[in-house]
């Protein structure tokens, strides 16, 4: 009796040990897309991780708005979408994934006129899992904004600094004018990713949009999304900066020591006609896309040491393409400022050492000149 | 109870009696010593145990070219019982191709001061190679209820030599740093883990000989590793990965 119990217990053990166990419930807690009607919206919802920003139409009532929300499969959410809700506000969504154990905390933020002047005195650490910071900015109705993201999140993925500071993007207080200034320092990078990617060299970059590490390993020049909604004409962007190239060898993208090559620093923004099949532009065609209609970019010989440790000012004319006609009623246009450490940043090129310091960024429009 | 579970407790009973009787009784005269050598093939799995739910389809499992070559002193104290040792070298391996979900995992990546821990939880297939080399030292109570069998049951210590365990990880996602994080496609990517293979196991060990001539026999052992495959600091893999492998071969008295 015992020996033939014992027998079916190892036998069911064994079956039972084998066997594919039940599927389990989703950990994930997101919201996949979002929109507010389409009257209301000027251009697409940006996700950047749990801050959602809403570019609106000007003179638009935003008290009471239903939004159109996608979760993930299975997922709920707090308050329920279908109560109308003031967007004059930042709007709190929780979202608890179908394992109910997982929860992310959205804020959505309707923005109302484009940020002109960037002053890096807010940094916020907008990832919950690591400690680096980004900065935020205010609008002229002080509603905190999200504009900036920076390679951080690319570097991230893979190395979690202790401190903010060891980031190759972070504030300083070496700065031109208020508390603080960004800074951008390109780094050794960790070489091989996976057997995936090569990675010699890393830049501080930092830029308008929003970077998406969705395929990043595949082509990581695809990862960053350059573009926040921009609805007037821009003619200049000025700012303040101070550039020291690294001293050590250049290495290129190979890992291969180039000594004949300096190392500079990208300064640029670039305005662009957005639609659904160009949200945002990349690393691909940043420069180089049909649907640019003008580019300010600190010229070849500004991109080299500026002299001692102040900042030194620049004043960049945004350059139009003659081909393009601006029609703020029929199309949607985008701007992305863009700042690195090393030009060629996004493709793993530079000199370790290189540090961009960056302040007081203004973006001098067609209206604000005629006030 | 019924008579045929009678009828077999009687005769399970009777087997153990008589093995057990000779245990008390003196050592016969004849063979004391008994030599064996062997050598079989091994087919298993370094394999989490049950299954955790992270594993959605077994697509391919293939256990690969893995054998075992060893040898076996038995000193028997009496007809019955007997103590066996002796040393092997033990290659235990398998491929094995399945379909993952939520699976966290944790790789060191980068060279030298940059070295970084990319980690998150993935989505997709999973391909693992193991093969691992093993000196086995067994310690087995050993048991002939007639002349054609020898029955050895017991414990085995093994000392790693040789690991591989690599794999990649492709056709799927990973949300960085946990199910709250961005999403990353992977396509394919590679990782090796064969630098963090404990260096020993130990666990159980059943081996059975039958002998069709006085020299041959067909020899089945199970060994089952009772020590996680990884230390517990590893976090490549979230689940504990043990050694349970069967070997089928032949055996020749010397």
């Amino acid at each position: 009796m015992k020996i033939k119990n014992i027998l079916v217990a190892i036998a069911t053990l064994a079956i039972g040990v084998s066997c594919i166990r039940e599927e389990p419930p989703s950990p994930y807690a997101d919201i996949e897309a979002f929109a507010l009607p389409e009257p209301v919206m000027l251009s697409e919802a940006t996700i950047n991780q749990e801050n959602i920003s809403v570019f609106v139409r000007n003179n638009v009532d935003l008290s009471a708005l239903v939004p159109d929300i996608k979760l993930s499969d299975g997922a709920t959410i707090h308050p329920e979408p279908t109560i109308p809700q003031d967007f004059n506000h930042p709007v709190v969504y929780t979202v608890t994934a179908a394992d109910a154990t997982h929860r992310r905390v959205y804020t959505v933020q309707a923005i109302t006129s484009p940020v002109y002047f960037y002053g890096f005195e807010h940094w916020e650490v907008l990832d919950k899992s690591n400690v680096y910071e980004t900065p935020v900015e205010y609008d002229l109705r002080n509603n905190r904004t999200t504009p900036w993201d920076s390679s951080n999140k690319g570097i991230a993925i893979y190395q979690q600094y202790a401190d903010a500071s060891l980031y190759p993007i972070h504030k300083t207080t070496h700065s031109a004018t208020g508390q603080y200034a960004a800074e951008m320092l390109t780094k050794a990078g960790p070489g091989s990713i996976l057997g995936i990617v090569n990675i010699p060299v890393v830049a501080g970059s930092l830029f308008a949009g929003v970077l998406n590490p969705l395929n990043a390993l595949k082509n990581p020049l695809l990862a960053t999304g350059f573009g926040q909604a921009f609805d007037e004409k821009p003619l200049r962007m000025t700012g303040k900066y101070n550039y020291k190239p690294g001293t050590g060898n250049y290495i290129d993208s190979k890992g291969n020591a180039r000594p004949e090559k300096r190392d500079s620093c990208a300064i640029y923004a670039v305005f662009f006609r957005s639609d659904k099949s160009l949200e945002r532009l990349d690393g691909t065609n940043i420069l180089t896309h049909p649907s640019i209609v003008a580019i300010a970019m600190m010229p070849i010989q500004g991109r080299g040491a500026t002299p001692g440790d102040g900042f030194m000012p620049f004043d960049l004319p945004f350059v139009y393409n003659e081909n393009h006609t601006l029609d703020f009623e029929k199309n949607t246009y985008k701007l992305t400022i863009v700042f690195s450490s090393s030009f060629m940043g996004d493709y793993y090129e530079g000199t370790p050492g290189s540090r961009l310091l960056i302040d007081d960024i203004e973006i001098i429009t067609e209206e604000k000149e005629k006030q | 109870m019924n008579k045929k579970n009678i009828k077999r407790n009687i005769l399970s009973l009777l087997a153990i009696f008589t093995c057990a009787a000779g245990l008390f009784a003196q050592p016969e005269s004849g063979r004391q010593w008994e030599y064996k050598a062997f050598a079989g093939y091994n087919l298993g799995g370094s394999s989490p145990l049950p299954l955790p739910a992270e594993i959605r389809k077994i697509n391919a499992w293939s256990p690969g070219l893995n054998g075992t070559l060893a040898f076996h002193v038995t000193r028997w104290l009496n007809r019955e019982w007997g103590l066996t040792s002796g040393l092997a070298i033990d290659v235990k391996g398998m491929t094995v191709e399945a379909e993952v979900k939520y699976l966290n995992t944790s790789l060191i990546v980068g060279e030298g001061d940059h070295t970084g821990t990319f980690s998150g939880m993935f989505t997709g297939q999973n391909t693992t190679k193991v093969r691992n080399g093993y000196l086995v030292l067994p310690l087995l109570l050993s048991c002939r209820p007639s002349d054609m069998w020898r029955l050895h049951l017991g414990g085995y210590f093994a000392w790693q030599r040789d690991a591989k365990f690599e794999g990649s990880a492709s056709g799927g996602y990973i949300r960085n740093g946990g199910p709250a994080g961005d999403r990353i496609n992977i396509e394919k990517s590679t990782f090796d883990f064969s630098d963090h293979v404990r260096k020993t196991d130990a666990g159980l060990m059943a081996l059975g000989d039958w002998f069709f001539t006085n020299k041959l026999a067909l020899s089945g052992q199970l060994s089952w590793g009772m020590i996680p495959l990884f230390p517990s600091g590893f976090n490549g893999i979230p689940y504990k990965m043990y050694n349970i492998y069967f070997m089928g071969g032949i055996a020749y008295r010397l």
